[in-house]
C-alpha cells in the first residue's frame, strides 16, 4: 500500500511561489500584500496541519471501518488499478463542490469554513488560510458515498491532496486570465477571484474546487466582470489580526445565536444559511443580492428614462 | 535529547511563517492607505456595506478612520484596518464621548476595538450615538 502524502511534498513548493509573489507585489502591488494579514494566514495554515495531525487518524480510520461494506473491490492491489485515480479524482472533486456549497449555505459548516475568507485581501498566503475546526462538522460524511463505492480511504487522501495541491495556484491576483479553453473547464484565478468577492453578485458563487464546470452544471457560475472592482473578506469584516477571534469567532457567534434563541428557532441557527434570524434583523447573501439587484434595475429604470428624454428633445 | 519529528517540523514551520511575514514586513507591503476627503470615505463606506448611502460624513483628519450616517440615520464607522477598512453599523451597543477634542467611539465589540476620530462637530457625532443607545434603552 502507497504512504504518500502530496501536500507535505507541496509545502516547499508553496513557500516559493508566495516569495515570487511578494517580489511581483512589491514591483507592482505593495497592497496586495500586509504583514500582519500574511502572518495570520500562514498561522492559519500551521494550526491546520496541527488539526489535521490530531483529528485526521480518527476520520481514517472510520472510513477505513466503512470501507468494509464497498459496493465494488477493486482488489488488493487497488493502488494498481490505474483507472481507478482519475476517476476517483473526478468523483473527490465533485464531492468538493457539494462539501463546499455547504461550507457557504450552512451555518455550522460555515462557522469552520469561514476561516478561508476572512482575510481582506486575496493572494497566495490566502490560499493557507485553512480550517482548524473543519473535524467539528459533518463535512466527512460527504465522502462516505466515495467509500461505500469502493475507493480506498487513502485513494481519496491523496486524490483530495492533490486538489488542494491544485487550489493553492488560483490564489492570486497576479494572474489576469488563462486561455479560454482552460478557463471553460478549470477553476482559475479569475474564477476564484469571484468565489472570495463580498460584492452582492459574486456571494456564493464558483465553489469549484479544480473543475469549473460543477459550478456551470449545478447553476452557481458567475463570471468575473472588468467594469467591477472585487471586494475580498466576508459581509462583516473582521476589523482584527487576532488570530483566535479569527479562528473561532463563528462558532462563538453560532453558539451564543443558539443559546438565545427560542426554542423552537434553535436547529435553524445551526443548518440554516449564514445571516439567518429568526427575526429577520440581519442580512443573508440571498437578501443581499436581492436588494442589490433592485438597486441595480432602479438605476438602469432611470437610466432608459433619461436616454428616452434625450432622445425626444429638440435638435 | 529527542525531539519528536512532528515537534521538529511544527517549530521550523513557525520559524519560517516568522521569516516570511518579517520579509513581507521589510519589503514594506501593504502600507497604511488615508481617507483624503468625504468622498474616499463614501467610497469606503459603500464597500464596508454594500448600498450605504451616506448623508453627512465626518472623515479623521489624518484620514484613519470616518463616521458616516444615511438617511435613515444609521450611523456607520470606519477604521483603519491594517491597509485596507473595515467598518460596523453602530448598535445599541455603541457608545460616543470626547477625549482630547477627539469622537472616541466604543463600537461595542470588543474585537472591532476602539476608534479616535479628529473629526468636526465631534460632540454631535458623540450625541448621535449616544441617542442610539438611548432609543434602545427607552
Amino acid at each position: 500500500m502507497p504512504d504518500f502524502s502530496p501536500t507535505e511534498y507541496a509545502v516547499p513548493g508553496f513557500v516559493l511561489l508566495v516569495l515570487i509573489e511578494m517580489i511581483w507585489a512589491w514591483r507592482r502591488r505593495p497592497d496586495a500584500y500586509e504583514p500582519r494579514d500574511t502572518l495570520t494566514s500562514l498561522a492559519f495554515g500551521l494550526g491546520s496541519t496541527v488539526s489535521g495531525l490530531l483529528f485526521g487518524g480518527f476520520f481514517f480510520l472510520l472510513f477505513l471501518g466503512v470501507w468494509e461494506y464497498r459496493l465494488i473491490d477493486f482488489g488488493p492491489e487497488w493502488w494498481a488499478v490505474w483507472w481507478a485515480w482519475p476517476l476517483c479524482f473526478v468523483l473527490d472533486d465533485l464531492k468538493y463542490y457539494w462539501v463546499h456549497r455547504a461550507g457557504h449555505r450552512i451555518r455550522w459548516m460555515w462557522a469552520a469554513h469561514v476561516n478561508h475568507h476572512s482575510s481582506q485581501h486575496y493572494n497566495l498566503s490566502t490560499a493557507l488560510r485553512q480550517t482548524w475546526t473543519g473535524p467539528f462538522t459533518f463535512g466527512f460524511l460527504f465522502a462516505m458515498p466515495l467509500v461505500l463505492l469502493g475507493f480506498h480511504p487513502l485513494m481519496i487522501a491523496i486524490c483530495g491532496g492533490f486538489n488542494l495541491i491544485y487550489q493553492f495556484w488560483i490564489h492570486t491576483e497576479a494572474i489576469d486570465k488563462m486561455p479560454r479553453w482552460f478557463e471553460a473547464v478549470m477553476n482559475t484565478p479569475s474564477h476564484h477571484r469571484v468565489h472570495h468577492a463580498t460584492n452582492p453578485r459574486y456571494l456564493d458563487r464558483n465553489y469549484a474546487g479544480v473543475f469549473i464546470v460543477w459550478d456551470k452544471m449545478f447553476g452557481t457560475f458567475e463570471a468575473e466582470s472588468d467594469d467591477e472592482k472585487i471586494r475580498y473578506g466576508i459581509i462583516k469584516q473582521l476589523g482584527s489580526f487576532n488570530l483566535l477571534w479569527a479562528v473561532f469567532h463563528e462558532w462563538i457567534g453560532m453558539l451564543s445565536d443558539i443559546w438565545r434563541a427560542p426554542w423552537k428557532h434553535k436547529l435553524s441557527y445551526l443548518l440554516r444559511e449564514p445571516g439567518w434570524t429568526h427575526d429577520g434583523s440581519r442580512d443573508t447573501s440571498d437578501t443581499i443580492r436581492a436588494r442589490w439587484q433592485e438597486r441595480q434595475a432602479a438605476e438602469n429604470s432611470v437610466a432608459s428614462e433619461n436616454a428616452i428624454a434625450g432622445e425626444q428633445e429638440p435638435a | 535529547m529527542n525531539y519528536s519529528p512532528e515537534l521538529v517540523q511544527f517549530l521550523g514551520s513557525l520559524v519560517a511563517i516568522l521569516a516570511v511575514a518579517g520579509l513581507a514586513w521589510w519589503m514594506k507591503l501593504g502600507g497604511a492607505p488615508e481617507l483624503s476627503n468625504e468622498k474616499e470615505a463614501q467610497a469606503a463606506a459603500s464597500e464596508a456595506m454594500d448600498g450605504f448611502e451616506s448623508v453627512e460624513t465626518a472623515v479623521d483628519a489624518n484620514g484613519r478612520g470616518a463616521i458616516l450616517r444615511d438617511r435613515s440615520g444609521c450611523l456607520l464607522l470606519l477604521k483603519q484596518h491594517g491597509n485596507k477598512f473595515a467598518g460596523r453599523l453602530l448598535t445599541h451597543s455603541a457608545t460616543g464621548r470626547i477625549d482630547k477634542d477627539k469622537l472616541v467611539v466604543d463600537s461595542g465589540e470588543r474585537r472591532f476595538g476602539v476608534v479616535a476620530l479628529a473629526i468636526d462637530h465631534a460632540q454631535s457625532w458623540a450625541d448621535r450615538i449616544n441617542e442610539v443607545r438611548s432609543a434602545s434603552d427607552a
